[in-house]
């Protein structure tokens, strides 16, 4: 576990997000880029709430769709990864 | 020797020519050019004063230090473009009047695309400039449906339905032998120089079909091309937010509607389907593209 699993995860406030059927996109206006999310980066996306970590995110994946544990964890923690690389995400 | 079209000076003449709703004051000593800017454009023998867009001279005069001819566009005395070489005329100021007649519909969204339609279904081809959006909008046009654009899609921010622009298809060099009943190219003379593309020709809309030019309608399709010859030809659908992220990436007027505009481009995905094809020869993808719409 990196010190960063317990992190509480929270969406930054100036950002344009919309959805489509069951995936979503996100606009950043400071880099000026939009981001395509599928359908489990949209789950994510939407508990990025500010009181949940990882671990309370992954839940949530196990909860709406059929994967193992193991798989789910994985998705989440590289979701996460991509959102902060891009900055979508409060420091 | 290379070959030149037969430039020379003839009596000044002037004329008003029409693209969309604006309309532009040409005057020259150059007869040929005349010629070829009255087969691209219509033309009407008088203008009203105050309905004047932009007035251009397009001269051909002696340069200062040599015998060499030089030719130039002016607006409003001030000199916009100057060339030794005769065939890059036109398409510069082709290009100046799209880009003013764009710059008057800044309240449609516009999206770097081709635009056709059938049966009142607008199918939208979002491409890069090597894309092959014109080659691919000929073959359509051919086989029976409207013209809207080779360049811009205007997409109504309120409706979402899609308006015509209607400008003249500029077809690149590496084209000119696909379309041999419109008898093009290096053959028929008619090709120019354009600084970022090399050889061009330019084809009236209604060279290639009657009543060519199609209405505002809803947008059925976004159909994003990729030309790769070795590659198989494919039609795969794509997710709506993939649409949307490659239509964002070419929007042209993206600061005018702030927030708005990713609202626009949700609302048309999700009326429209979405697929990206791979292009690897020009009929069997007009074939595949209107099977699809027709059916639809």
């Amino acid at each position: 576990m990196s010190p960063f699993d317990c992190d509480k995860l929270c969406k930054r406030d100036n950002l344009l997000y919309r959805e489509l059927e069951d995936e979503s996109v996100v606009f950043d206006p400071e880099a000026n880029t939009v981001h395509s999310l599928n359908i489990t980066a949209t789950v994510v996306w939407n508990n990025c709430d500010g009181k949940q970590d990882l671990q309370d995110i992954t839940e949530k994946i196990l909860d709406k769709f059929d994967v193992p544990q193991e798989n789910a964890t994985e998705d989440v923690k590289k979701i996460i990864n991509n959102f902060r690389e891009l900055r979508l995400l409060k420091k | 020797m290379r070959w030149m079209k037969q430039y020379g000076r003839g009596d000044n003449f002037c004329g008003y020519y029409r693209l969309l709703h604006e309309t532009f004051r040409i005057e020259s000593n150059i007869e040929r050019f005349r010629e070829e800017f009255e087969n691209l454009y219509p033309c009407n023998n008088s203008g009203k004063i105050g309905d004047i867009t932009e007035s251009y001279f397009v001269w051909e005069e002696e340069g200062d230090d040599t015998s060499e001819l030089i030719y130039s566009v002016y607006q409003n005395n001030r000199i916009l473009y100057k060339t030794v070489d005769p065939l890059r005329l036109l398409p510069f100021l082709e290009w100046h009047l799209n880009n003013t007649t764009l710059a008057k519909l800044d309240n449609y969204l516009q999206v770097h695309a081709g635009v056709i339609a059938k049966n009142g279904k607008g199918i939208i081809l979002p491409a890069s400039t090597e894309g092959g959006k014109t080659t691919l909008i000929i073959g359509l046009m051919m086989r029976g449906f409207k013209y809207l654009s080779d360049e811009v899609a205007l997409i109504d921010p309120r409706t979402h339905n899609i308006f015509s622009f209607p400008k003249n298809l500029c077809l690149k060099e590496g084209a000119f032998n696909l379309f041999d009943p419109l008898r093009i190219g290096i053959q028929s003379k008619e090709y120019y120089v354009r600084s970022s593309k090399g050889r061009v020709c330019f084809i009236n809309p209604e060279r290639i079909t009657p009543n060519a030019i199609g209405c505002p309608c809803e947008v059925a399709f976004l159909i994003f091309p990729h030309y790769n010859p070795s590659n198989p030809l494919e039609l795969k659908k794509i997710s709506k937010s993939e649409a949307v992220l490659n239509m964002a990436k070419r929007l042209l007027n993206l600061p005018y509607f702030q927030g708005e505009w990713l609202d626009i481009l949700v609302e048309l995905a999700k009326k429209a389907e979405c697929y990206n094809i791979s292009v690897n020869n020009l009929p069997d993808t007009v074939e595949l593209i209107s099977h699809l719409v027709e059916e639809r």
